[in-house]
């Protein structure tokens, strides 16, 4: 789990093969270094109500980045691949 | 054009081998990394944390000014940071997955100037496939 900033989002469609992907820099609250996580990356299809996830966790993030308000991001252990994003406490 | 492999995705470069054929212990291999930097002519000051999420063993890769040297300590000034397990850094380190396939099938998490990982595997390629992931 990491708190901190958005620092960019990145969104990459190749126009014929390739790999889709969306990925985004995280600056941890007190640090510099931006950590690169994946929003989602090509593999097997997936459902249309993970793409509606996808984009639901876009716009926070998108939220995040224009109002530079921090997010907490969870992944798996030594994984970038996200698994939930909080804007905000519970 | 790039290539792209049956499952769809970019084949991605690998690293030379750095394990001698699977022989080379952990530290080693990051000393054989720290070496090929080092004859490539490279500034570099690299972490790798090898571990399962909760514990890891850190190694301290620096290259610069002709020398090179790694240290199992951690050092603020890292351009780079690179977290895995140590089964996945002995696939990269062999060879036998790229260090870009890792980061996409949530292997890996890295902090820290990528840009500067994207130049060292253009020097550390061992394999043809595109070096950055876009």
């Amino acid at each position: 789990m990491a708190t901190g900033t958005v620092k960019f989002i990145k969104i990459h469609k190749p126009p014929a093969g390739g790999q889709d992907l969306c990925f985004f820099g995280l600056v941890p609250t007190g640090g510099n270094q931006a950590e690169q996580l994946i929003l989602w990356s090509s593999g097997p299809p997936i459902t249309a109500a993970e793409w509606i996830v996808n984009n639901a966790i876009l716009l926070i993030l998108r939220d995040a980045f224009a109002n530079q308000t921090s997010i907490t991001v969870t992944t798996n252990a030594n994984s970038a691949i996200v698994t939930g994003v909080q804007l905000g406490q519970p | 054009m790039d290539a792209v492999s049956q499952s769809g995705r970019l084949v991605y470069a690998a690293l030379k081998d750095m394990t001698e054929g699977g022989n080379a212990d952990l530290a080693k291999s990051f000393q054989n990394l720290a070496s090929e930097l080092e004859s490539a002519g490279f500034d570099v000051l690299i972490e790798y944390h090898i571990g399962d999420g909760k514990t890891y063993r850190t190694f301290f890769v620096r290259s610069g000014n002709g020398t090179s040297e790694i240290r199992t300590e951690s050092v603020p000034e890292a351009q780079l940071r690179v977290f895995m397990a140590e089964e996945t850094w002995h696939e990269i380190a062999s060879g036998a997955v790229s260090p870009a396939d890792a980061f996409c099938d949530g292997k890996m998490r890295v902090i820290g100037d990528t840009d500067l990982g994207v130049r060292m595997l253009k020097h550390l390629a061992g394999t043809p496939g595109r070096i950055g992931i876009c």
